[in-house]
């Protein structure tokens, strides 16, 4: 059975008025799946509408049982009044996490990610790239079988990213699955197993990158090619 | 478009949100039944300051108090260019436009401090002359020595504000304050005795200086962001009274500071690590170190306490204090919603059982401590005030 069954007829904000419509696909163990598109596509609603979180929904987004899952969002969200490990100890808490497996664990991430000398300072007063990394660690900590991250490189220094592919890839080996927003499609093109091109609220192509090629008719054309091709083609008729 | 015709602009669209802000709260209602009557009762009032003498109450005030008076209101008030965060992309660059604005600012800040100076002196003038026995020269040297204090703390201002660190700021504005405060004091005891010629030249010398110095800060864009700091205040400055005042707007405090007072290096307040303690501990340390839900809940309490003391009739407590536990119930349950639940992080949690079970505890916990304090204060305060026999008038 697949981690995540996404079944979208349409969403949006209101009834009558979706924003995105036909949006099918699925998500298997130990699979990234990039999901990509120019501004304004769709993609934000497409990961909104998986978490439960649009306002109207025709269709839906079935986790597998009991699968816990993790959200990474664009912007970094955190407590002004809690420090970061007070953060990650509410999150220990409520998800029942073994305190010594914890403990060990999340210093290990913490000095992976170079956070450990700031554990306990306000995330509030961190630079972007410090935030993305701590919303990082506050979802590996709980170990969850499916990850849905929104644009995760943006604001991350080179070696940060590289810490971030380096654990994404830790994580598929456990059989985890993850769908990942971003803009970033060279980097996208590395690492994605597929790709769900979203354009104009609807999924425009899908697959790997030579299915995508194929259904552009652009053979060996880069991602980033298909992409243009897709976005501007679509936009032009 | 010239500078002037920039800094028109600028100024009618501050003077439009002022009067958007004042809107705000002051509805038709308000006009009618609170600001029109201030007004027409303030001015009848200053009237009879003029016609029927000082009132009695002025008799324990001494003349000193009015050059502190001054002093206090000589702190307010700051240089304001209109510039604005945007101008760091376009006007920046274009030199004339961008240090035309700041000097119609500039003259305009002096030429608005003086006349707020002067509105300030005619509203203090019926004291002086009337009650003091003071003479309009006294004033008039009161007026130029005021508006000399406000155009050298304009200027002092825009120094500290340079100041990085917040402790740093903070200690440097209260020594200055203090060592102005023993200036204006030494001038007081020259202008009460007469000396106005010294008066007059330490005024103009003051004045001059600090507009002398500040004019070529006036073409420096370095200080830019300096500056638009300074701006940014002034301009909500109405704003953020209007919201200090309001009692329906709960405020929200900003946290500046990289490590929190309380519970320092995260220390944990339950040792035993179940979900029901997760959300407690989240609550409470959100709670404590966020000043503005432990002073709306002591304000609360406070408020209840003093009406409890006051109102006299029993059944009138009864319906206040039932009032109170309704009241406070209700806050209790909001104040969870906001602190946990409309907050994405903890929101994920709302469905666990673990939610519901510390949200009846600690909203239970507080209405509790709530009841004992009012209960402990509102008995004590009774206790004394019937101790105390006032003398029959």
């Amino acid at each position: 059975m697949s981690l995540l069954t996404v079944d979208i007829k349409q969403a949006g904000y209101e009834k009558e008025k979706s924003v995105i419509q036909d949006i099918q696909f699925s998500l298997e163990k130990g699979e990234l799946i990039g999901l990509i598109g120019p501004n304004g596509a769709g993609k934000s609603t497409t990961i909104k509408t998986i978490l439960g979180l649009m306002g109207f929904v025709e269709g839906e987004a079935v986790f597998q049982q009991e699968e816990k899952y993790a959200y990474i969002p664009e912007r970094p969200i955190f407590y002004d009044e809690l420090t970061l490990w007070e953060h990650l100890d509410f999150v220990a808490a409520v998800e029942q996490l073994d305190q010594k497996e914890y403990q060990q664990h999340v210093v290990e991430l913490l000095h992976l990610f170079k956070l450990y000398d700031v554990a306990h300072q306000l995330p509030s007063t961190f630079s972007k790239g410090m935030q993305q990394k701590a919303m990082l660690i506050l979802a590996l900590i709980t170990k969850p079988s499916v990850y849905i991250i929104d644009e995760p490189f943006i604001g991350l220094d080179p070696s940060a990213v590289k810490m971030l592919l380096t654990s994404i890839e830790e994580e598929r080996k456990r059989g985890v699955g993850i769908i990942m927003s971003t803009h970033v499609l060279d980097t996208a093109e590395k690492v994605c197993d597929r790709f769900l091109l979203v354009n104009e609220g609807k999924l425009a192509a899908s697959g790997t990158l030579q299915e995508i090629q194929q259904q552009c008719g652009l053979e060996d054309a880069s991602l980033f090619d298909c992409f243009y091709h897709i976005s501007e083609g679509q936009n032009n008729d | 478009m010239t500078s002037f015709q920039l800094f028109r602009r600028r100024l009618t669209q501050d003077w439009l949100f002022q009067i958007r802000t004042f809107r705000s709260i002051a509805d038709w209602t308000i006009w009618l039944y609170l600001i029109i009557p201030t007004i027409v009762v303030s001015i009848f009032i200053y009237r009879s300051w003029w016609i029927d003498g000082a009132p009695t109450w002025m008799a324990w005030m001494p003349v000193s108090f009015i050059f502190l008076l001054g002093y206090f209101f000589s702190w307010t008030g700051a240089y304001r260019f209109y510039t604005d965060e945007a101008d760091m992309v376009f006007l920046i660059k274009k030199d004339s436009l961008f240090y035309g604005l700041r000097k119609w600012g500039f003259f305009y800040s002096l030429i608005f401090q003086a006349m707020n100076t002067l509105v300030v002196v005619i509203a203090l003038l019926p004291f002086l002359i009337q009650y003091s026995q003071l003479t309009f020269k006294h004033a008039f040297y009161y007026f130029f020595f005021l508006l000399a204090m406000k155009y050298f703390v304009m200027y002092l201002k825009f120094y500290l504000k340079k100041i990085q660190s917040k402790m740093k700021r903070i200690i440097v504005t209260i020594l200055a304050f203090i060592l102005l405060s023993w200036f204006a004091k030494i001038i007081s005891f020259l202008w009460i005795s007469g000396n106005f010629g010294i008066v007059i030249i330490i005024s103009m010398v003051v004045g001059f200086v600090s507009t002398y110095f500040y004019y070529p800060l006036v073409k420096k864009k370095s200080l830019f962001s300096i500056e638009l700091a300074i701006e940014q205040e002034e301009k909500l400055k109405l704003l953020q009274a209007i919201h200090q005042m309001s009692f329906d707007i709960e405020k929200t405090k900003v946290y500046s500071r990289k490590k929190p007072w309380l519970f320092r290096n995260s220390k944990r307040i339950f040792k035993k690590r179940t979900s029901r303690n997760g959300f407690l501990e989240l609550f409470i340390k959100v709670f404590i170190r966020n000043t503005s839900y432990i002073l709306t809940y002591m304000q609360i309490c406070s408020a209840t306490v003093a009406a409890l003391i006051i109102v006299p009739p029993i059944w009138m407590k009864v319906i206040i204090f039932i009032g109170f536990l309704l009241m406070m119930w209700i806050w209790l349950g909001i104040t969870w919603e906001r602190v946990v639940l409309s907050h994405p992080f903890s929101k994920k949690y709302q469905g666990y059982d673990a939610y519901f079970l510390a949200r009846n505890w600690a909203i239970g916990v507080l209405f509790i401590c709530a009841i004992l304090v009012v209960g402990l204060f509102a008995g004590s305060g009774y206790f004394l005030v019937n101790q105390i026999s006032f003398p029959q008038v």
